[in-house]
């Protein structure tokens, strides 16, 4: 029996270094991995996860962990990882930089996670950074999109690895069709007022000035706030053509509403990742969101926009199998492609379930998922490159304009 | 111009709904002594109410309305009962950290029954609407505009001339002569709160399909409706209102002209230069009500 367990770790760890590829020196593992299975076999592998479930963006939270419990009960049905089951520990970051770090120092602190992911908004997965290199816990960064997540100079970038795309990867992507074929020339940006939506702003400014649009005004709000029609008024008088928005679904749909109270008419283009349109026409109405842009790092029925098409039609059918809210699906991947990242960085560390092996596979990590293939290929090994999508809103659809495909 | 005067529309607008929330908190205080602290929740949960009713069961929305502050009249009066007026010869901070206890509860509650998840009420009006000149207007606005006056009107009238009116006034400016008088001050105490949690329920109801409901609305509500009520003077029913437009107004052209960024901090630029300059408030000379 015990030898029979002893001969299965023996038989993943080595796979696992044969689909590392000639990574690390073979030889001093063995040992090591052979008495960790023996003292925790059986038990689960506990995976951090700080999301927001409390506050304003609770909602996307719970997505998010909505797609981990998928990846988590995939994995385990398919023999966990290292012959392992896994677990995740799911604690609320609200969405606050303080309560998101007091949730990481508890999971590591009084859970022993080796690995989390989190922390949703930037200024949360900021906050956290610090706190995981205290503890040298490396962090799964799923959602953020904020530039300074992958610097090197910011306190925990060592500690750190990014599958959401940085704001900048948005607007790359985007910058070839923004003013041209979007006929953005005169753009009001409005994002909402923290690390995420600053650096959107950023980047965007300079997207659009360098392909021959203009910028002419930016404004900011709180994430809790819930009146627009001020900064949307003096937008509709300011002769801008359309605007940039940058802040999550509700208060995307609360925009919404207002603009078209006013009756303006400009194009309007949303970023961020945390948009999905379905979720903002649920919170207002097919008409609200007709003809309105958005930028999508994953479209749930494009299977051939997928890193793993077979993975994202099996995803669909699971997500809808179980009953969960369609307006969660377009922020759940992230949640999904995080533990399967997470999962293969284990199991690259010859299953050593320590934090310090796992934040020296991760950068080793290959996974083809919903949002394309990730791998840690910029930044130094930290950030991924994910898929950036287009989708416009047509008759409560969303559609995938084909002229962002280039010629 | 034409931009001021949407400017100053849309805060005349957000101003009512701010003032109906301030005059509900000034009377709660002024008459009973206690500092409302789940004001903000009574808010968030008239405005569920009113999902419940309108979105969910189909009843229309006047009606849904109506429905809710009748509800929340009788559940206010349940709080009083059940958590103040054991609490009614305690020292003043006893009652206020129980409010505290309560708006956590209520806002927990509401997230284990509705789930954080925020919603839509649904529009009850047509949404794009009259445009009158350069300025636009939605029914929708208009009919929360009037709606919060006339609440707001009709129980100044009602504090002025009936007689239970004429007896929480009693009640508010000696409640041992009162008593005295053969007023029963406990009852005032419960039908204040009532009403009080109906009028913050009404403004969450009235402000419901405009925005989104979800159960942390009422966090910044509170903040807001604190604002209201010490710039325009503890327990000044007057002050209140003028307060109310005011920060709405103030805030629309803030954020407008100024900087959205600081949209939030107007509120409280306003109460430090009102306690700087005028410390009883912006009518606050003399303690009066009605």
């Amino acid at each position: 029996m015990s030898k029979n367990r002893k001969l299965l770790v023996y038989l993943v760890a080595l796979l696992a270094i044969l689909l590392s590829a000639c990574g690390q020196p073979a030889a001093p593992s063995a040992p090591e991995s052979g008495s960790t299975g023996q003292t925790t076999q059986g038990e689960p592998i506990k995976i951090g996860v700080v999301q927001p479930l409390t506050g304003p963006v609770a909602d996307s939270g719970s997505y998010v962990v909505s797609g981990v419990k998928i990846a988590v009960d995939r994995i385990n049905a398919n023999g966990g990882v290292c012959g392992r089951p896994i677990e995740a520990v799911v604690q609320d970051g609200k969405n606050d930089p303080q309560e998101s770090a007091n949730a990481a120092e508890l999971l590591i602190t009084r859970d022993k996670v080796p690995v989390i992911m989190g922390a949703w908004g930037s200024s949360s997965s900021l906050a956290v950074m610090p706190v995981m290199e205290k503890h040298k816990v490396p962090l799964l960064v799923e959602t953020s999109s904020s530039g300074k997540i992958s610097l090197p100079e910011t306190p925990g970038f060592n500690w750190t690895y990014r599958i959401s795309p940085m704001s900048q990867m948005e607007a790359d992507a985007s910058q070839s069709y923004l003013v041209e074929k979007l006929g953005m020339k005169n753009v009001a940006i409005l994002s909402v007022n923290n690390d995420w939506g600053r650096g959107a702003a950023e980047v965007f400014k300079k997207a659009i000035e360098s392909t021959g649009g203009k910028v002419i005004s930016e404004d900011f709000v709180e994430q809790s706030a819930t009146d627009v029609l001020p900064q949307l008024t003096t937008i509709k008088n300011s002769g801008a053509d359309s605007i940039l928005i940058t802040t999550s679904a509700g208060q995307i749909a609360t925009m919404l509403k207002q603009y078209r109270e006013l009756g303006m008419t400009q194009t309007v283009l949303t970023t961020g990742g945390s948009n999905y349109p379905i979720a903002v026409m649920n919170l207002s109405s097919p008409e609200i969101v007709e003809g309105t842009y958005h930028l999508v790092f994953y479209v749930p029925d494009r299977f051939d926009l997928a890193g793993s098409p077979e993975l994202a039609e099996w995803y669909l059918k699971e997500y809808q199998k179980r009953g969960l809210p369609e307006v969660g699906i377009g922020e759940s991947y992230r949640g999904f492609d995080g533990i399967h990242v997470i999962a293969q960085a284990i199991e690259l560390a010859d299953c050593k379930v320590d934090a310090q092996s796992i934040n020296a596979a991760l950068p080793k990590v290959e996974f083809a998922g919903l949002s394309g293939i990730v791998k840690f290929a910029e930044a130094n090994g930290h950030q991924s490159r994910p898929n950036v999508y287009l989708v416009v809103m047509e008759n409560g659809k969303l559609v995938v304009p084909d002229f962002q495909f280039g010629d | 111009m034409a931009e001021f005067l949407q400017h100053l529309l849309n805060g005349l607008m957000i101003g009512g709904i701010y003032a109906l929330m301030g005059i509900g908190l000034t009377l709660i205080f002024g008459i009973m002594n206690v500092v409302n602290f789940a004001h903000g929740e009574f808010y968030m949960l008239g405005a569920f109410g009113v999902l419940t009713l309108f979105t969910f069961m189909g009843i229309p929305y006047l009606v849904s309305l109506a429905l809710t502050a009748v509800l929340f009249f009788l559940f206010g009066g349940i709080v009083e009962r059940l958590v103040l007026r054991p609490l009614k010869d305690q020292p003043v901070d006893v009652p206020m950290l129980a409010t505290i206890g309560l708006s956590i509860f209520l806002a927990n509650l509401a997230l284990i029954i509705w789930d954080p998840t925020p919603k839509d009420i649904g529009m009850p009006f047509p949404l794009v609407g009259i445009q009158v000149g350069p300025i636009s207007l939605t029914p929708i606005r208009v009919f929360v505009f009037i709606a919060a006056l006339s609440i707001i009107f009709g129980s100044h009238l009602f504090l002025r001339y009936t007689k239970l009116g004429t007896a929480i006034r009693a009640t508010f400016q000696d409640r041992n002569a009162a008593a005295l008088m053969g007023i029963n001050t406990n009852l005032m105490n419960l039908l204040t709160f009532a009403w009080g949690t109906s009028l913050a329920a009404v403004a969450g109801g009235l402000l419901g399909p405009i925005f989104q409901v979800f159960p942390t609305m009422g966090a910044v509500a509170s903040s807001k409706s604190f604002a209201v009520v010490i710039a325009g003077g503890l327990g000044n029913f007057p002050g209140a209102i003028l307060a109310g437009l005011l920060l709405g107004v103030a805030e629309s052209l803030g954020a407008g002209y100024i900087s959205s960024g600081y949209r939030d901090a107007i509120a409280f630029v306003l109460i430090i230069v009102v306690l700087i300059f005028r410390p009883t408030g912006l009518l606050g000379k003399a303690r009066r009500l009605g």
